[in-house]
């Protein structure tokens, strides 16, 4: 189903990718990446006209192949799914190409200049995102073909009801922001949904071999794992998600500090102890060295030295961002120089949230991705029993039928 | 392995069993938000405001986000908001006097008026048209035909109706539960 439309996304996907670094290069947008006094732009715009090109070429070449039987048996089926979760990726696509464009032809418009920064993309792109989340969980409870509405029921029932006992749990406990509060809910639905289906395929085989439901889940990865790879993709994505949503969390705090002197973030107390100078071979650090307690039972958690690197070859300074992490918290302290008024060291803290899970749900993803890369372990279960060659085929056949899209 | 038993049917879904699943990623979920700070932490006013503009010195990052080193464009910006601030002009006074200074790009999202609105409603306008084509897309394809059977597919081999929807069937057990 939908190769042409496929392979055109992955046209698309590398024309902009060169389109991206055209723009940033070229300086077509305001980018500190931009290429100064550069005549790179002509040759950028040749190489993408190249490339689009020999992308028409490659489709009018292979079209024969890319044809495939278009149809659907209803609006509520897997395949309606993939479809609405195209559109949603392309739209995400569109938000930030015409976020980022836009600048320019508001100037051509209205010979006005105009900034489109972070706070636009995020307002953008959150919803976008949630929407992507809510497919994630959806999209491998509905069957291929059609879904019934006892289906619906058998499948919604317990991640739905998990969801929403995740968003009543999430309000009191302090969680205000909409979207943090909707994003942990489907996150949880999401979580529910893949425990699900691997909890309904281990029992199966759990009850016909006797083996543990870990070995059976595992069993049932290597039977199909396409299918159970991209169920630990998605798991990785509702990691990243529950990180993202932590941002709602961050916290900042800036301030000019005297040795000896305190300053306050969270759960931590920071105190700046002394402050050195190290010349090292092409640059000189000025250093802080800073401690942080945690304020409740007043015990030190880590030492941590925030520096400021002065490059004398180039005369250009740096700076070293000491960083503690946990699985709950990124503490980040930054020496950003010292006060033109006071003379004393200016630093700021920053405490984000759940920062680690991202990089988790990253790690996991990309296991996920292997996993589904490698071809099928075992062979299927129903030819064992089948005793008719032909039923033997059939089942084959169906069975590559039905999972041809997991 | 051990030899697979096909003749045994899968138990009924014991919802118990299932809601100990769900229980338990919702434990390490709700773990995750007890050790959370309870509330999130109240932004000061200067921060609140900083983030409504863009730091000039063409670095293209939010005022209160600018993180160059020395940047002396942020330092002046933030002090004159502070500044602001302290003397308890309105946030629209704040706004028009940075207007003043460097243009309607000092604002870190496009204004919601005249054309720049465009840029609020692509998003919003993209994503109806596309569910728009999306529908009619499916309800297309719902009124198609199904192919003639392929050679080497199972009626050209000899498998009856019958005999494919069984398999078909089963098979839809299998990957599905």
């Amino acid at each position: 189903m939908m190769k042409v439309w496929n392979v055109w996304l992955v046209f698309i996907t590398f024309l902009l990718c060169i389109l991206g670094t055209f723009l940033t290069r070229s300086g077509v947008v305001s980018s500190v990446h931009a290429f100064a006094q550069s005549t790179i732009g002509p040759w950028f715009v040749g190489f993408m006209a190249l490339i689009l090109f020999a992308c028409f070429a490659a489709y009018l070449w292979n079209r024969d192949y890319l044809k495939s039987e278009n149809q659907l048996d209803s609006m509520l089926s897997r395949e309606s799914s993939f479809l609405f979760n195209n559109l949603i990726l392309l739209v995400a696509t569109i938000a930030v190409l015409s976020g980022t464009l836009f600048p320019v032809l508001s100037e051509w418009v209205t010979n006005d200049k105009i900034s489109v920064g972070a706070p636009f993309f995020n307002k953008v792109n959150i919803p976008i995102g949630l929407m992507l989340m809510f497919l994630t969980g959806v999209g491998p409870l509905l069957a291929w073909g059609r879904t019934s509405g006892e289906s619906l029921r058998r499948n919604f029932g317990w991640p739905g009801a998990a969801g929403l006992l995740a968003g009543v749990i999430a309000y009191p406990l302090g969680f205000r922001d909409f979207y943090a509060v909707l994003c942990l809910m489907l996150c949880i639905f999401v979580a529910a949904t893949i425990a699900l289906e691997f909890y309904r395929g281990a029992r199966v085989i759990h009850t016909r071999t006797g083996m543990s439901y870990l070995a059976s889940a595992s069993d049932l990865t290597l039977r199909n794992t396409r299918r159970y790879g991209g169920y630990i993709v998605h798991f990785g994505m509702v990691l990243i998600f529950i990180g993202i949503s932590g941002s709602a969390f961050n916290k900042d705090v800036q301030k000019e500090m005297s040795i000896g002197s305190t300053m306050q973030i969270g759960k931590y107390t920071l105190l700046l102890q002394s402050a050195d100078t190290q010349p090292e071979k092409n640059y000189t650090a000025e250093r802080m060295i800073v401690e942080a307690i945690r304020t409740r039972d007043n015990q030190p958690v880590m030492m941590l030295y925030p520096e400021k690197r002065n490059f004398p070859a180039n005369e250009m300074s740096g700076t070293m961002v000491a960083i503690y992490s946990t699985v709950v918290e990124d503490l980040y302290v930054v020496y950003a120089g010292r006060s033109p008024e006071s003379n004393l060291p200016v630093i700021h803290a920053y405490l984000n949230p759940l920062v680690k899970w991202i990089w988790f749900g990253g790690v996991i993803l990309v296991i996920g991705t292997i996993v589904a890369l490698f071809p099928n372990q075992r062979s299927a279960v129903a030819l064992a029993r089948a005793g008719a060659p032909a039923i033997s085929g059939a089942v084959q056949e169906a069975q590559n039928a039905t999972r041809g899209h997991d | 392995m051990r030899p697979v038993d096909m003749t045994k049917t899968a138990p009924r879904e014991n919802p118990a069993r299932v809601f100990l699943l769900t229980a338990v990623l919702l434990a390490t979920a709700a773990a995750t938000l007890f050790i959370l700070p309870a509330r999130a932490q109240k932004t000061d006013h200067a921060k609140q405001l900083g983030g409504k503009f863009m730091c000039m010195c063409g670095c293209n990052q939010v005022l209160t986000q600018c993180n160059h080193v020395g940047c002396q464009v942020s330092a002046a910006m933030l002090k004159e908001l502070d500044q602001g601030i302290a003397r308890g002009d309105s946030d629209d006074l704040i706004s028009q006097n940075f207007v003043q200074e460097f243009g309607i790009k000092v604002f870190s999202e496009p204004p919601k008026s005249g054309f720049n609105r465009v840029a609020w409603l692509i998003p919003g306008v993209s994503l109806a048209i596309g569910a728009l084509l999306v529908v009619l897309v499916i309800r297309s394809w719902r009124r198609r035909p199904s192919f003639a059977p392929a050679a080497g597919s199972a009626a050209s081999r000899g498998i009856s109706p019958e005999q494919l929807d069984r398999a078909r069937k089963l098979a839809e057990r299998e990957t599905e539960d």
